[in-house]
C-alpha cells in the first residue's frame, strides 16, 4: 500500500524534529528516566579519572585475590562490556565508579558458582538485564545458605589472605574482624589492641596485599 | 565459633578492603601509578570494549537524524520501507531502533496518529 500523499502540517512537523533532536542531541537519554543509555555508558567510561581507573583496578584484584582462576582484569572488562551491552543498567543516581565495583562483585560471585557448580540455568541466578538497587541474585537464591561448593571456593581465597599474615597476629585479628564486618572499635575490643595498632595493622595489610599476585606498586 | 559462612565472611572482608580503596585520596592512588603505565592499561581495555560495542563517536554520530531525513515524503517512504525490509547494517539498526531514541514503533505510531488527526481536520 503506497502512503498517503499528505503534507504534514508544519508545526506537527517540527514537533517530531524536536522530539527526534530531543532523543539525540541531549545525551542520547534513555526512555526510561533513571536508567542511563549505553551511550551514557559510552560517556562516563571515558572521562573517568586516573584515580578511578585505579581505584577500579585494584577493585577487580581484590576480588579475585586467592581465585587463580580469575583475574581482575578480565572482571573489570566483563562488567563494563554488560553495561555497555545492557545486561546490567546503570541508573544514574548511582555513581559510575560504585555501580561498576557492584557489577564486578556480582560477576565473581557468579564465576565462582559457575565454575564450582556449572553453568546457571535460570535467571534468577544471572545478573543479567537488572539494574544495580536490583536484589543480588546471589542474596537472593532459594536456599539462603551457600551451596557447599561455593564455600569452598570462599574458603580457599580466605585461606590464601590468612596465610600472607601468618605471622602477623595483629593483621589476622583485624582481618578476621572485618570479615565478621566489625567496626573498627569492636575489632580492637576483641583483639586488645589500641587504635594505633589496628591502623598500623591496616597499612601492613595494604602493603601486603598489593603486592600479592600484582607486579605494580605497593600502596601506602 | 563464628557460624557465618566462609562465603559471606570473604565478601565481607574484600568489602572492608574495598572501602579502603574507595576512602583513600586520589593522590596517594596516583603515585602508585607514577609512570602512568596502569591507566593507559585501563584506558586501553576501555577504548577495546567501545569498539567492541560499537559504540565510537562515529557510529553514535550515525544514530543522529540529519534534518533532511524529516521531510515528509522521505520520512514516511523511509518507515514503510523499513517495515518491509528491516536494515542490513547494525548501525542503521542502532539509529532508529536504539532505546536511546524513538523506536520505529513509536515514531510510526506517532506519525499514523498524526495523519488521522489531518484526515478528521479535512
Amino acid at each position: 500500500m503506497r502512503p498517503p500523499n499528505i503534507f504534514l502540517k508544519g508545526d506537527v512537523r517540527e514537533w517530531l524534529l524536536r522530539q527526534h533532536t530531543n532523543a539525540t542531541d541531549s545525551g542520547m537519554r534513555s526512555k526510561s528516566d533513571n536508567i542511563a543509555s549505553p551511550a551514557e555508558v559510552a560517556q562516563a567510561l571515558r572521562e573517568l579519572a586516573d584515580a578511578d581507573l585505579l581505584r577500579l583496578q585494584e577493585y577487580g584484584r581484590l576480588r579475585t585475590l586467592g581465585m587463580p582462576w580469575m583475574n581482575g582484569a578480565d572482571l573489570f572488562h566483563e562488567a563494563i562490556a554488560r553495561a555497555l551491552g545492557g545486561d546490567r543498567r546503570w541508573p544514574r543516581d548511582v555513581a559510575f565508579v560504585a555501580f561498576l565495583r557492584e557489577s564486578m562483585r556480582s560477576i565473581a560471585h557468579e564465576e565462582m558458582r559457575r565454575r564450582i557448580e556449572g553453568p546457571v540455568l535460570t535467571q534468577s541466578e544471572l545478573g543479567t538485564a537488572r539494574s544495580a538497587e536490583e536484589p543480588d541474585p546471589f542474596e537472593n537464591i532459594g536456599d539462603e545458605r551457600a551451596g557447599p561448593e561455593r564455600e569452598v571456593a570462599a574458603r580457599q581465597a580466605l585461606e590464601v589472605i590468612y596465610s600472607t599474615f601468618a605471622h602477623d597476629a595483629n593483621a589476622l585479628a583485624v582481618l578476621a574482624g572485618m570479615a565478621q564486618g566489625l567496626a573498627p572499635d569492636e575489632i580492637c575490643k576483641a583483639a586488645q589492641i589500641s587504635i594505633t595498632e589496628y591502623q598500623t595493622a591496616q597499612k601492613r595489610i595494604r602493603r601486603r596485599l598489593a603486592r600479592t599476585e600484582s607486579g605494580g606498586e605497593a600502596l601506602q | 565459633m563464628s557460624t557465618q559462612s566462609d562465603l559471606k565472611k570473604w565478601d565481607r572482608l574484600v568489602m572492608a578492603l574495598e572501602d579502603q580503596v574507595s576512602d583513600m585520596p586520589d593522590a596517594q592512588l596516583l603515585a602508585t601509578d607514577s609512570d602512568g603505565g596502569r591507566v593507559g592499561t585501563m584506558r586501553a581495555q576501555i577504548a577495546s570494549a567501545l569498539k567492541t560495542a560499537e559504540l565510537t563517536d562515529a557510529s553514535l554520530k550515525t544514530r543522529r537524524v540529519p534534518k533532511g531525513a524529516l521531510a515528509q515524503r522521505d520520512m514516511l517512504r523511509y518507515m514503510m520501507a523499513r517495515r518491509r525490509a528491516p536494515p542490513a547494517s547494525a548501525s542503521a539498526t542502532m539509529s532508529y531502533s536504539s532505546p536511546d531514541s524513538l523506536s520505529d514503533a513509536e515514531v510510526e505510531a506517532t506519525l499514523r496518529a498524526l495523519l488521522r488527526e489531518q484526515l478528521r481536520d479535512k
